[in-house]
């Protein structure tokens, strides 16, 4: 079955959370650090996608804390998640060698 | 009000926006995520992230539910809809027959219709539906509605765009519509609730009591509580769960012809309700055709891209973020 790429956002949350669990804030962070600050994620895009990604089974609730004071609640990828990433992954990179033999035909630089 | 107690209050008033099941599960923990990365001494959002947290309610909102995509919700509430609608119908009819004797105007005679005939037919086509026999319903259904419509087509003055007649010919072509497009009574049975038939009961008749005893005093005053009851009834089923919205919604189809008809007959008193001249020609059209082409092109729009969308995500699989 073909699939939809995954969007920029929700590629770089999958990817947050293959290196295992993490609450909403620590995500945000880590999607900074993973895009070199490239994308920044807010609250509201955050909180939607992953509303829609547990709703498609490719996340879930780890486990929850209260520090402050304040919730917080930790998502981890499932099975289903971790697959859908590495097909994405593939993907990528099948697309990405085809760019890079092409620049090398071209004499270009990969 | 400190500076973080201040802004937690601007933030919970932006998260007010999402649904409440959201909210319920989320609220807080979106709350600490906001406050943590806020600056040192920050009083309010910034534009770009109010606009972010209301984009992001916008978006949960119009998400279709694994129900949605399924359609199984609707069909539910399209079932329940067949069930109780002539159900309501009858009660309400049943009720103006029996209080008739001594009552006059031109409301219970329009509206009603209490002759014997409809009387009957009501209670064939109740009958079918508590026998859960879906497409005799249908058909009677439809055979009302045939009925009533061809002698209507004859009468001058445009009547039978008259919110009363559209009140007939709505719920008539709607309980057609809903039988055949759900597994109707059966399906309907199962999902009702004492507490669902009982207001398919008390409500009909506590309209038809208040019109019967009011109506000849205080017109204006008895249609503005009908109109309150019946909307009242709408909007609290509309509370009451997912189904109960869709539920509701279908329902508010005849329920706004109900109160239109209310409505506009205290300005009628005195005449015969087809030679009222308010309501003839382009008027009667306007009032009476419009908004049921708006809502249903707006249902079938909401519907057909909630329809898209869901069948887009189940074929290609997660969408972005």
């Amino acid at each position: 079955m073909s699939r939809r790429a995954l969007q920029e956002p929700t590629f770089l949350i999958l990817t947050a959370l293959a290196a295992g669990a993490q609450h909403g804030y620590g995500i945000m962070s880590d999607v900074g650090k993973i895009s070199d600050g490239r994308v920044k994620l807010r609250a509201g895009t955050l909180y939607a996608a992953l509303d829609r990604l547990d709703a498609e089974n490719l996340i879930e609730a780890d486990r929850e804390e209260i520090v402050d004071g304040r919730l917080r609640r930790y998502y981890r990828l499932t099975g289903a998640g971790a697959q859908r990433l590495a097909a994405e992954v593939e993907r990528l990179q099948a697309q990405t060698n085809v760019a890079a033999r092409r620049l090398d035909l071209l004499g270009g630089t990969a | 009000m400190n500076g973080t107690a201040e802004l937690e209050g601007r933030y919970r008033l932006l998260l007010a926006l999402y649904p409440a099941e959201h909210r319920r599960a989320h609220e807080d923990e979106m709350l600490g995520v906001l406050m943590t990365g806020a600056r040192a001494g920050q009083g309010r959002p910034g534009l770009a992230e109010a606009a972010d947290l209301i984009w992001g309610a916008l978006r949960i909102r119009l998400r279709p539910t694994p129900h949605d995509a399924a359609g199984l919700l609707w069909r539910d509430a399209l079932a329940v809809v067949s069930t109780v609608l002539p159900l309501i119908i009858l009660v309400y009819l049943s009720v103006s027959a029996l209080g008739l004797l001594g009552v006059h105007g031109a409301l219970l005679a329009a509206l009603a219709r209490s002759d014997a005939e409809s009387l009957a037919a009501w209670v064939i086509l109740t009958a079918c539906v508590m026998m859960r026999l879906r497409r005799i319903a249908a058909l009677v259904a439809a055979g009302m509605l045939t009925w009533y419509a061809i002698p209507a087509a004859d009468v001058p003055n445009w009547y039978y765009l008259a919110p009363v007649s559209m009140l007939l010919f709505v719920t008539l072509g709607l309980e057609a519509a809903v039988l055949l497009a759900s597994p109707g009574p059966r399906r309907g049975l199962q999902i009702l609730t004492w507490k669902g038939f009982a207001a398919a009961l008390v409500v009909p008749a506590a309209v038809v009591s208040a019109i019967q005893r009011l109506w000849v005093l205080h017109p204006v005053a008895t249609a503005g509580i009908t109109t309150i009851v019946i909307f009242v009834a709408i909007s609290g089923l509309a509370l009451t769960s997912a189904l109960g919205r869709r539920v509701a919604a279908l329902l508010s189809i005849p329920g706004f012809y109900a109160c239109v008809h209310l409505l506009v007959l205290p300005s009628t008193a005195g005449g015969p309700y087809v030679n009222v001249a308010a309501w003839e020609g382009p008027l009667r059209i306007t009032l009476t055709c419009l908004p049921l082409a708006a809502l249903l092109g707006v249902t079938i729009a909401i519907t057909a891209a909630r329809r898209v969308r869901a069948r887009r995500d189940l074929a290609d699989g997660p969408s972005s973020g």
